[in-house]
């Protein structure tokens, strides 16, 4: 008898599903067929930004504020899993199960290391014309921090270091800081000034990039911090 | 153009880059220095709007549509001044709090950072002026508050933050998805742009329903209260006071401000008698639930679950009649104000014998008196008390509902205060008990600890004497029409 | 019909079984999964509706889905640290369903 009840139950919640999506689906049907003015005006300003993808104006220039907003927030993530996370100092997890596999580990990473950092250079430098740009590039990085933790050249610390906190927190604080600073040369927040606006907008995209890293490591580990050393009992 | 619009989001941002970074180095000179700079900032700001009126500002110089606004008119300017006051007197306790608790030092470096983010970003919700943004800083809200909630480093702490985590971001996410209909439909992201073009049709009916769902299950009323009780009851102290006093309201000011803005012109009554409704179902079912607990922080807790219900029923109140919301925003700030000095007191409770359980509160008066004033002051304006914050409030609900002829919301007021008079009470009566104290004294309870709290609960109570003054502030660009 | 409303279609559907596995899973990591799909369903629609006659791609949808995506990543990686953490506090109660 529950079991039937149960049943039943399950089919009226996924009807109700159902019929939720239906509706969504009419809503959305009545959508206007046409692009909205301000898309058509982002693509065409996008010159005035000074770069030329479209979807880095945006990001950078038009809404750098959700941007800034959107670093802080990976960064308070990262503050969060230290504080909440359980450190794997105990038990490292590796990619080298058995001894021999350190054969084919080693030179994996040594022929990998090289690739991934120029690739992770590559789409920063590609974010001012194409899709790319500094999370994309955190993240390779963050990836080879990941790589060099599993394969056990990285180890996992519950120890407090302050390269590790300001590795963290310089990317957020670099954006907010030059962001900030143009207030004080007639420009609005987040404006920067047309003459050396390129090269602000490398180094805040770099420390970014370098924050973005350490913050994916310290998600990955969960520790305080990371270091090279191995830990000497 | 003045740049004072920002410093209310650049100062504590900043505060918690340098307080992350100095790490274990943070003492009591740096706290005072950053939250005096912070409280400091938006004062300023409220210094700006008192001579000049309501402030827009281009964030990157682009203007919307293109780029992001910052609005501040009475009703920002109100929640941000209640705000930070608030941070400020709660991180002032806090400081004793911890070094009272000794709590570990990993605690500490998590927890300044995160309050002074989330300061930022509770700044950042209340200015902001595109919907797209509001999502973001809902966002910092949630990713701040649920570590926060974890801090207590108990299995049940944790359970709860992540509850609370999985609740917040469906609630952002359905009001993202409003979000896409509302830019789909209408092609910009800006509030008073949208207020100027949004017609009734699918997609902004849609759009109203999937963000009010989404704030309402974010504000924790009645249906979507369940995840607030044990988040709010298993964080540390400190934090369950941000977390009732605040947080659940930035969600609450979106409603307010979109519906007094963008969804002006496609209201439904209807709807407004359905949250009106659910508000009055919270009312009675937070209050009784309140009064069968025997752990004082669920006790405080449930009591936020009624008193959401209040800030609901002003939504069927409101229909023709938007001076009301002025007072709903009263009595928001006079619950944040009195909620954050009931949670400190337990606080100063759990200090002491490290539990909070009522019925072995028998005889602690000697140590706690002070601690059960402060409970009894802020009690007051919870009850609705005359001439405290929280009687502004019902009293215009009492006289709103006669005037429009919505009797049945009276019942429910009537009823909802009764209980809170006896849970209240069911404290307060401990504080004359004759018995001698059963329970060892664990640490001791400092000097500013007592003190913060008491301003905290003083405020809500004095709240109701210079109302008039705060709605006059609130009028400040006409937020809910001449 | 436009094609790209097929897309905005397959967004919903998706989102609306990531809130099934929200509300009726009572697994953490089913749930947490469910807020994934969730949040996927609503970045495809967005992103779907970003392209809708055969005009150019709207970049605000794309920006807008870029940050939604990144916040999405840091609320995935805090869930499953609490979700460790509470793995490792044991199971002495049965307290991990809901």
């Amino acid at each position: 008898m529950t079991n039937e009840r149960n049943i039943a139950t399950k089919i009226i919640v996924k009807f109700m599903f159902f019929l939720m999506a239906l509706t969504l689906v009419g809503i959305a049907w009545t959508a206007p067929a046409e692009n909205s003015y301000i898309s058509q005006a982002a693509t065409h300003r996008v010159k005035e930004a000074g770069v030329e993808s479209p979807v880095t104006a945006v990001l950078i220039h038009f809404r750098g504020y959700d941007t800034l907003l959107e670093v802080t927030v990976m960064f308070l993530v990262a503050i969060g899993a230290m504080a909440v996370g359980t450190s794997k100092e105990d038990h490292q997890p590796s990619l080298l199960i058995a001894p021999d596999e350190k054969l084919l580990a080693k030179p994996m990473i040594r022929i990998l290391l090289p690739v991934m950092l120029t690739v992770s250079i590559y789409y920063l430098w590609a974010g001012a014309k194409k899709a790319g740009g500094a999370f994309q590039a955190g993240t390779i990085l963050g990836a080879m921090g990941i790589m060099l933790f599993l394969a056990q050249k990285l180890y996992a610390r519950e120890k407090e270091s302050v390269l590790w906190r300001i590795l963290l927190v310089s990317g957020p604080f670099t954006f907010l800081t030059v962001s900030f600073i143009s207030i004080f040369f007639d420009n609005a927040f987040l404006e920067y000034p047309q003459s050396i606006n390129s090269q602000l907008i490398f180094i805040i995209e770099t420390m970014v990039k370098i924050s973005t890293g350490a913050i994916f490591c310290i998600l990955f580990t969960r520790a305080r911090s990371l270091s090279f050393l191995e830990k000497t009992q | 153009m003045s740049h004072s619009m920002i410093f209310p989001v650049v100062v504590p941002l900043f505060s918690a880059f340098f307080i992350f970074a100095l790490g274990n180095k943070v003492n009591l000179l740096f706290l005072l220095f950053f939250s005096l700079s912070s409280l400091g900032s938006v004062l300023f700001l409220l210094q700006n709007t008192l001579s000049s009126g309501p402030l827009k500002y281009h964030i990157a110089g682009w203007g919307a549509p293109l780029g992001i606004d910052l609005y501040n008119d009475g009703l920002s300017m109100v929640w941000m001044v209640g705000t930070s006051v608030i941070f400020f007197l709660i991180l002032l306790y806090s400081h004793s709090y911890w070094k009272s608790k000794e709590y570990p030092q990993k605690i500490k470096n998590a927890f300044y950072p995160l309050v002074f983010a989330l300061w930022s970003g509770m700044n950042a919700l209340f200015l902001s002026s595109d919907i797209f943004n509001l999502y973001v800083t809902l966002e910092v809200l949630t990713l701040t508050a649920v570590p926060m909630v974890a801090l207590s480093n108990k299995k049940a702490a944790v359970l709860a933050s992540l509850r609370y985590l999985i609740i917040a971001v469906t609630g952002s996410l359905l009001y993202l998805l409003g979000v896409a209909f509302l830019y789909v439909g209408w092609g910009t992201l800006d509030i008073s742009l949208l207020t100027k073009l949004v017609t009734p049709s699918p997609l902004s009916w849609g759009a109203l329903a999937l963000m009010t769902i989404g704030l309402i299950a974010k504000t924790a009323l009645f249906p979507f209260y369940f995840w607030l009780p044990p988040a709010h009851s298993q964080a540390p102290s400190p934090v369950s006071a941000i977390l009732s006093a605040l947080v659940i309201k930035g969600p609450y000011y979106i409603l307010i401000r979109f519906w007094n803005t963008i969804f002006l012109n496609i209201q439904n009554p209807m709807i407004d008698y359905l949250l009106g409704f659910l508000g009055a179902i919270a009312i009675l079912w937070g209050a009784f639930q309140a009064l069968r607990q025997d752990r004082l922080k669920l006790l405080i807790a449930y009591s936020t679950v009624a008193q959401i219900g209040y800030l609901f029923l002003f939504f069927p109140l409101a229909i023709n009649n938007r001076n009301i919301w002025e007072i709903a925003i009263v009595f928001a700030l006079a619950h944040a104000f009195a909620k954050s000095a009931l949670f400190l007191v337990a606080g100063n409770i759990l200090c002491l014998y490290e539990k909070d359980t009522i019925s072995q509160l028998e005889g602690s008066h000697p140590y706690l008196g002070p601690s059960f004033f402060i409970f009894g002051l802020a009690g007051l304006s919870i009850m609705g008390i005359p001439f405290s914050g929280g009687f502004v409030g019902k009293w215009n609900i009492l006289y709103t509902a006669i005037t429009t002829q919505q009797i049945g919301w009276i019942l429910v007021v009537i009823l909802g205060s009764l209980l809170s008079y006896a849970y209240i009470l069911k404290i307060i009566k401990y504080s004359f008990s004759q018995k001698q104290w059963q329970e060892k004294k664990k640490n001791p309870i400092t000097f500013s600890m007592n003190f913060t709290a008491l301003l905290l609960a003083s405020i809500s109570f004095i709240m109701g004497f210079f109302f008039l003054s705060i709605i006059h502030l609130i009028s400040i660009g006409s937020p809910f029409g001449e | 019909m436009n094609p790209n409303m097929l897309y905005v279609m397959a967004g919903i559907v998706v989102l609306c079984i990531g809130l099934e596995g929200i509300l009726t899973s009572k697994v953490w990591i089913k749930k947490i999964l469910g807020l994934n799909l969730l949040g996927t369903g609503v970045f495809l629609v967005l992103i779907a509706f970003g392209k809708r006659s055969g005009q150019e791609c709207d970049p605000i949808m794309q920006s807008l889905v870029l940050t939604g995506i990144v916040i999405s990543v840091s609320v995935t990686a805090l869930a499953l640290a609490l979700l460790q953490k509470i793995v490792s506090f044991g199971s002495d109660s049965k307290e991990e369903k809901t």
